[in-house]
């Protein structure tokens, strides 16, 4: 957990003193990522570097998992906080296992305890044993970038800070360094504040957003509530007027699908079909095999002049041409209603199982959802 | 690679000696073989202090200056120095000579100073040109600022001080046999005194064996800095 009180930065130059940050005070809790987010020169990488002491704050306190670390000596506050720079700074002198045992050798670990530290840091950011005795520029960008959060989590620090982690690799290769990344923090569950310009970026790591303006912390929430509920102008027009668009990216098909939508076996006859979409009201269903799997999708309006013992659904049903995997997330899912100009989804699990079924409906209403509860707003602390 | 970086040096080696061979025993230099052996040991012992004392004093006095107390006026200290290259080393034997007269401590003295300045300004330059986020990133994973100048600052600078050193040695070595005229000895014995009597192999016998000193003393450094700079900071073709 970091806990910031009061922070204040302020710098002086001749006689000129110039506010970099203005009284910041914010809970991180343990196991999230917070992103510190805003134009540049809003504060926000001062406030970072001011946690490790990077930067020495003009006053106030931070608290590391409950302890005040105002007074803790610099050198030992480090060693127990994990550095990642934009500019990734690896030591070029050192190889890459000189770079990621370096931490562990100044807390004086034995060295077999280091050389197993070294292998398995490599296996967590997925990347050979054999690179251990190369030297930085040997290594790729993408490689670098990995090497570099490795020896920020050598020593296992219970937190860590970044600044601008993925701000100098092409935008594929973040994407992917993004996903691994959040696929390796569902695992370690460190405490991270992360530094960001690119809110997109933000959207998809964070678990807390905070927006920052000249020295001044705007608005401290969630990334759906910064995006659903802007607590000033600023921030609307920084998260831009496509905001509920980008919420889209915040959840993903699992959430929003109907569970237990109406299901017809291939087999079943047509007619019962027919009564129970007149019942509901509903303008199709979909139809599966024995296996549970989605085959097709019968329609009211192809079959409801349809007399009795006409047969199975089978016979009637439109064949499927896409479904849906339940951990995509909603933004792909519109592209693909505007795709195929439908307005409804078969949705299964890995096992190409029916398990729902996702609607445009649905989506708005969803959406909708958190605009109908009492605005939360400015969220302090 | 490295191998083949051996049997080059080896092989170099072997060269000169075969060539020094044949100088002494087959040419009319051969005549002053007992000199150049006697004054090639003194001229090396001036050469070895000399650049000694100065790699020591010239690292030190760079580091120094690269430091952030020194921040302001390092510059001008530099400027300074920077200029007093321009003096002539045969100016500074002689000044060396007037405050501390003649032989062996003045030629030192000499020496080492006509030598520092490259060692000084090389070292101040390659710690000054270590990337500001490598030492951000080194702060930030808690080192202290003597664990970055030995362990990140210093071994990143090495290639640019090593190259200063050799700068620094080939000036030493070719300004050691001017000590002759401040009492010194060294090669320059049989170089000015070949001059004056007008004796050619005898003038060779030194000139020559300078130029080989100067040749086998910076291929030397060369091997040495091979072995102590890290790959990693080696530029590509070497």
């Amino acid at each position: 957990m970091i806990e910031l009180k009061n922070l204040c930065k302020i710098f002086k130059t001749g006689n000129k003193s110039i506010v970099a940050a203005e009284n910041i005070s914010m809970r991180v809790k343990e196991g999230e990522i917070c992103v510190l987010l805003g134009p540049s020169g809003c504060g926000k990488t001062t406030t970072l570097k001011m946690i490790n002491k990077i930067i020495e704050p003009t006053s106030g306190e931070i608290f590391v998992n409950g302890k005040n670390v105002t007074n803790v000596d610099n050198i030992v506050l480090r060693r127990k906080i994990g550095y990642v720079i934009q500019q990734i700074g690896l030591f070029p002198n050192l190889t890459v296992k000189g770079n990621i045992s370096i931490v562990p050798k100044m807390l004086h670990w034995d060295k077999e305890r280091i050389d197993r530290r070294a292998e398995e840091l490599m296996e967590m950011i997925s990347l050979d044993k054999s690179y251990l005795s190369m030297y930085p520029k040997e290594l790729s960008g993408g490689q670098q970038q990995r090497i570099g959060v490795a020896r920020a989590l050598a020593a296992n620090p219970p937190v860590m800070l970044m600044d601008e982690p993925f701000g100098a690799i092409d935008p594929i290769n973040r994407e992917i360094i993004q996903d691994e990344f959040l696929r390796l923090q569902k695992k370690i569950k460190k405490t991270i504040i992360m530094v960001s310009h690119d809110i997109t970026e933000a959207i998809k790591m964070a678990d807390k957003i905070a927006i920052f303006k000249e020295g001044v912390l705007q608005q401290f929430d969630t990334p759906d509530n910064i995006l659903a509920h802007p607590g000033n102008s600023f921030v609307e027009n920084f998260v831009g007027k496509d905001r509920t668009l980008k919420r889209l990216n915040l959840y993903s098909v699992v959430d929003v699908m109907n569970k237990t939508p109406f299901i017809f076996n291939d087999n079943d006859n047509v007619c019962d079909a027919i009564k129970i979409m007149h019942e509901n009201s509903l303008a199709s269903v979909f139809i599966v095999d024995k296996d549970k799997k989605p085959v097709g999708r019968l329609v009211l309006k192809d079959v409801k002049n349809l007399k009795k013992n006409d047969g199975k659904c089978i016979n009637y049903m439109i064949e499927l041409k896409s479904m849906i995997k339940i951990e995509e997330n909603l933004r792909n899912i519109s592209s693909q209603m505007y795709l195929h100009s439908k307005s409804s989804f078969v949705c299964v699990d890995n096992d190409d199982k029916i398990v729902g079924e996702i609607s445009q409906d649905g989506i708005s209403n969803f959406l909708n959802a958190t605009y109908k509860k009492e605005p939360k707003g400015y969220e302090n602390v | 690679m490295k191998m083949s970086k051996y049997v080059s040096f080896f092989s170099f080696i072997f060269g000169i000696t075969a060539f020094m061979y044949i100088l002494m025993f087959h040419t009319a230099i051969g005549k002053y073989r007992g000199d150049v052996v006697y004054l090639g040991k003194e001229h090396l012992v001036l050469v070895a202090i000399s650049s000694l004392l100065a790699i020591v004093f010239g690292v030190f006095i760079g580091a120094l200056l690269s430091r952030k107390i020194f921040e302001k006026h390092a510059e001008n200290i530099m400027q300074i120095f920077n200029i007093s290259v321009t003096v002539p080393t045969l100016a500074i034997l002689a000044l060396s000579m007037s405050f501390l007269g003649i032989g062996f401590l003045p030629s030192i003295v000499g020496l080492f100073i006509a030598t520092l300045l490259p060692i000084i300004k090389n070292t101040f330059v390659g710690l000054k040109s270590v990337q500001p986020y490598i030492l951000e990133a080194a702060r930030g994973i808690g080192m202290s600022p003597m664990q970055i100048l030995f362990k990140i600052e210093i071994p990143n600078a090495l290639y640019v001080i090593f190259s200063g050193i050799r700068t620094a040695l080939a000036i030493n070595v070719g300004t050691t046999p001017l000590v002759f005229l401040i009492g010194g000895g060294g090669l320059g014995d049989l170089i000015f005194s070949g001059i004056d009597m007008d004796i050619m192999p005898m003038l060779l016998a030194g000139a020559i064996t300078t130029g080989i000193l100067a040749i086998v003393i910076d291929k030397t450094v060369y091997i040495i800095s091979t072995l102590v700079i890290s790959r990693g900071v080696m530029p590509e073709n070497n």
